[in-house]
């Protein structure tokens, strides 16, 4: 008998690293290929990489957006886009009031 | 959603990439940095990213496509940004007509606190009256773990979002939701704001005690201990309101 019961169940992706799936979300927008590459090419003008030493031309590709299993999930087929805008002088060092973390 | 099967992207720019993700801690080596946050982490399994500069040419162009893809949008810019940049709720839906959009700042999209600045969640854990009643009886206001109100208003976006979805689902049509984390937050003061609304009564700071529950035992006990034993008490929330016992008792 199978420890685990039939239902769905699965280990969780870790948190996407910035700009992981840019490729993989770009073609689903339609976009076709040559446009992917050229935004790959002038990634400071579309994505907005400034120069910072991280480009993204090293992930582009890599990674695979993590999707709904199939089997009547609640949320199946739903896409989310959520827009993130944290002012990033902010947080600092602070201290994490709760844990003492750092 | 995503840890139930939606997918889920995240969009931000490189040019001014989220705080949350480089420097919440606790960070990789105690190091911030990009993708160096566990908070980040911790909050953001299962999902994709996505990188596009809003205010690069071309930007606002393929976040439409983004638009035009998905079927809600969670935004959490202040008031007015992304109207001024063509993506207010109205050019969103002529590309997806059933889309859904929640807004999510700090004290809702208009009103005269609307654009009114806040850091971290603790102005609005504060303003909300949290801080006020943490502490000793006879001591300071206490912070509770900083952003304590951030982790109310998540739990009512996702109830917001699919009560819209399924009236999308029923009708084919989208809706704006406008969710103040503000008001959100307020929802768990709702006993003191009753008691204020229904008796006069101010709601004080008094240490790990409450008004209408009690450790069974034991007059005064750590509060671990005293969370423990909270199940075992028999709590009368209204108790008062009505000049009633109150339920449970």
């Amino acid at each position: 008998m199978a420890k685990f019961s039939s239902a769905f169940w699965g280990i969780r992706p870790p948190a996407p690293r910035i700009g992981e799936h840019n490729s993989e979300v770009f073609r689903e927008f339609g976009l076709p290929k040559d446009d992917i590459a050229l935004l790959c090419r002038e990634r400071g003008d579309v994505m907005g990489d400034r120069g910072n030493g991280q480009g993204l031309s090293g992930r582009l590709g890599a990674g695979t957006i993590p999707r709904a299993a199939a089997g009547g999930r609640a949320y199946a087929g739903v896409i989310v886009v959520e827009f993130a805008a944290y002012a990033s002088s902010v947080v600092g060092t602070s201290t994490w009031p709760a844990t003492g973390l750092r | 959603m995503a840890g139930h099967g939606a997918t889920v992207v995240h969009q931000q720019s490189w040019g001014r990439p989220e705080g949350f993700r480089a420097q919440y801690p606790p960070c990789a080596d105690k190091k911030p940095g990009q993708n160096r946050s566990g908070t980040f982490a911790l909050c953001n399994n299962t999902k994709g990213s996505v990188t596009i500069d809003l205010k690069a040419d071309g930007g606002v162009e393929l976040t439409l496509r983004a638009v035009a893809w998905t079927d809600v949008v969670i935004k959490n810019f202040t008031p007015g940004t992304m109207e001024r940049l063509g993506l207010g709720y109205e050019a969103p839906r002529e590309v997806n007509p059933a889309l859904v959009m929640l807004g999510r700042c700090n004290q809702g999209q208009t009103g005269l606190h609307a654009k009114a600045s806040g850091v971290r969640g603790s102005h609005l854990t504060s303003l909300s009256g949290f801080t006020n009643l943490t502490g000793e009886s006879d001591g300071s206001p206490q912070l509770r773990c900083g952003h304590y109100i951030d982790f109310i208003g998540v739990g009512y976006e996702p109830i917001a979002v699919l009560v819209a979805l399924d009236y999308r689902f029923r009708t084919g049509q989208g809706t704006y939701i406008d969710l103040s984390q503000y008001k959100g937050g307020l929802q768990f003061m709702a006993p003191a704001l009753l008691d204020f609304a229904a008796n006069g009564r101010v709601m004080q700071r008094t240490h790990n005690h409450h008004a209408t529950a009690r450790c069974v035992s034991g007059p005064r006990r750590k509060p671990l201990d005293c969370a423990r034993r909270l199940h075992q008490c028999r709590v009368g929330p209204f108790r008062g309101v009505d000049g009633r016992p109150g339920v449970g008792r």
